[in-house]
């Protein structure tokens, strides 16, 4: 067992905890608040929520984000939040937080400080890619690995690997430096549709969900999910039903056409009105 | 985050010389192009992560194949009279404080290396116009210097150029190097390749600078060098700046007085290009950023 008592972190003025639980080698979850059909977001609300919802640590975000004031998104006041869950049924230990603004390197490895810390096993960040599929196919996911060990271990759970070149996602850049520590870490990057990418994707956090569950051992209730998930599917049909232009579109995608640049535009602006109208 | 060495090279009391990218890439130019013309051998780099971004992720069927960070390296060159240390820097850290620690690595490489003397080289913006000869401005860190460098050739010291005496400012590394290492008792000189103010924020190099300095580093260090591929280069850089000015002359919506001043900046072959107002200045770069930009956009 691993406490912080008995181990000593770089610095320490870094993290503000209010408790100092005591983990057996857990896995470390990372979900960040902003993403493609808020897949981050959504798994870490559902984990953090089936731990309790009680976070133990947080990152000071003085060193990592603008603190001069706050933003107001959708009518409230937000602040940049860096929080530590765990989970001890689970062996999970889950950071849910914004993706730092400034000084990545440092933030990172003050989040990989605390996994060692901890004696983390392995690190699994879930993000959303926004991909050319219509919401009634299955969400595919794509693994980001960061040593041919973690590949071949999760090849049966995650045999796509995705192809990136190009300016690294915050996820990557920490599974890279984890690799630079001998920490085994992979990413998981579940399709969204398009036309849901700036929405929570239901489905894509409940495929995310369950794909974490058997890679990992855990055992959830996922009825919660399973009902927004049929929710979100009673309203894209609904919409369908209201909108032939919509409803074509959709068509086109599940017969496997592409759609031209300025229908992609206007799917993706007829679904948000509809969302909106529908509230 | 520190210098990480491939080998540790034995050096006779080596002077080091350093570029980073900066207006014109001036001093990366130069430095790299010794670097190149030398053949001198990579022996160590400054780890990026703490200073810099990564730039680029390369990701193949899932595994994390490489990430790409600016690179500040270290290089050495055993010449017949001394020999040499070489640092090239891709990029300058934004953040102040990690550009002091940079600094403070350089250093410690230097000592370490027992260099006494280190060279930065970067640019020196003015008003020369692009087609006259660069001059380099050279700052010392000691006084004992500045005998030296008024041997120097085409090089002017602080107090020569305008009415400055011999006061000014030089940002980023290339003058905070000379800070830490006069802290630490090491002699260093910074050389500034003169750049056109109106080339400042142009997206190409501007290579006659370079050449510049590495004519004055060729004569001090007895280091012979071919310069004809980077002429050449410097050549073309000209040639395209004419058209830019062609374009920019001809365009419709140019004020009268920047169109006056334009025809000067064609009509070149003086040094002295005459007195310019602060808002003349101002009005003259905005519009030539604003041509840059365009044209670098066509060219992607």
């Amino acid at each position: 067992m691993s406490s912080l008592e008995t181990i000593p972190i770089r610095r320490p003025e870094i993290f503000r905890f209010t408790s100092q639980p005591r983990l057996e080698k857990p896995s470390l979850i990372v979900g960040w608040m902003k993403d493609v059909g808020d897949v981050s977001r959504g798994v870490a609300d559902f984990l953090a929520h089936a731990a309790g919802g009680r976070s133990f640590c947080q990152i000071e975000p003085t060193d990592f984000f603008a603190v001069g004031g706050v933003t107001v998104e959708s009518n409230i006041a937000t602040f940049p939040q860096s929080r530590f869950f765990h989970d001890d049924h689970s062996k999970l230990l889950l950071l849910r937080s914004d993706e730092p603004q400034s000084r990545r390197y440092e933030f990172l490895s003050a989040v990989l400080d605390l996994a060692e810390c901890f004696k983390v096993e392995s690190v699994y960040t879930v993000n959303g890619i926004a991909s050319m599929i219509p919401h009634t196919f299955d969400r595919r996911v794509f693994g980001v690995f960061n040593s041919v060990e973690v590949q071949r271990k999760l090849k049966w759970h995650l045999p796509i690997g995705l192809r990136w070149q190009g300016t690294p996602h915050m996820s990557t850049y920490l599974l890279w430096l984890a690799g630079r520590r001998g920490l085994q870490a992979a990413g998981l990057w579940l399709e969204v549709p398009f036309y849901l990418s700036d929405r929570q994707d239901a489905q894509a956090i409940r495929s995310a969900v369950l794909l974490l569950s058997r890679i990992l051992g855990w055992h959830y209730e996922t009825e919660e999910l399973d009902q927004r998930v049929k929710e979100q599917e009673e309203m894209l049909a609904n919409l369908r039903q209201e909108d032939i232009e919509i409803d074509a579109r959709i068509q086109r995608l599940e017969q496997g056409e592409s759609l031209e640049s300025h229908e992609q535009v206007e799917l993706i602006e007829a679904i948000r009105g509809a969302f909106r109208r529908h509230g | 985050m520190g210098v990480r060495l491939y080998c540790q090279p034995d050096l006779k009391q080596p002077v080091m010389i350093c570029g980073w990218s900066g207006i014109g890439r001036v001093g990366l130019v130069a430095v790299n192009t010794m670097r190149r013309l030398t053949e001198a051998e990579p022996f160590g780099e400054i780890e990026p992560e703490g200073f810099f971004e990564p730039s680029r992720a390369l990701i193949v069927n899932g595994l994390i194949e490489e990430m790409r960070f600016p690179a500040t390296r270290f290089y050495a060159f055993h010449g017949p009279q001394r020999d040499f240390v070489f640092l090239v820097g891709e990029q300058q850290p934004s953040d102040p404080n990690k550009t002091y620690e940079m600094a403070e690595m350089v250093l410690d490489v230097a000592d370490m290396l027992g260099c006494r003397r280190i060279y930065t080289a970067g640019a020196g913006v003015t008003t020369i116009h692009h087609t006259n000869k660069p001059k380099v401005w050279a700052v010392p860190n000691q006084p004992n210097l500045i005998c030296e460098i008024r041997e120097y050739s085409n090089t002017i010291l602080m107090s020569e150029i305008g009415d400055r005496q011999g006061e000014g400012a030089i940002t980023g590394l290339n003058g905070l190097l000379l800070g830490v290492a006069k802290s630490r008792e090491v002699e260093a000189i910074c050389l500034m390749g003169e750049v056109p103010y109106y080339l400042q924020g142009a997206p190409w190099p501007y290579p006659k600078a370079s050449i510049s300095i590495l004519e004055v580093l060729g004569e001090i260090l007895q280091v012979p060098m071919d310069l004809r591929e980077l002429q050449e280069t410097a050549e073309k850089v000209n040639a395209n700046i004419d058209q830019v000015l062609e374009a920019l002359a001809a365009a419709d919506e140019l004020p009268e007085q920047i169109r006056e001043e334009m025809k000067i900046l064609r009509r070149p072959r003086r040094s002295d290009l005459g007195p310019i107002t602060e808002a003349e200045q101002k009005d003259i770069l905005e519009h030539i950023d604003e041509l840059f930009r365009n044209d670098s956009h066509k060219e992607t």
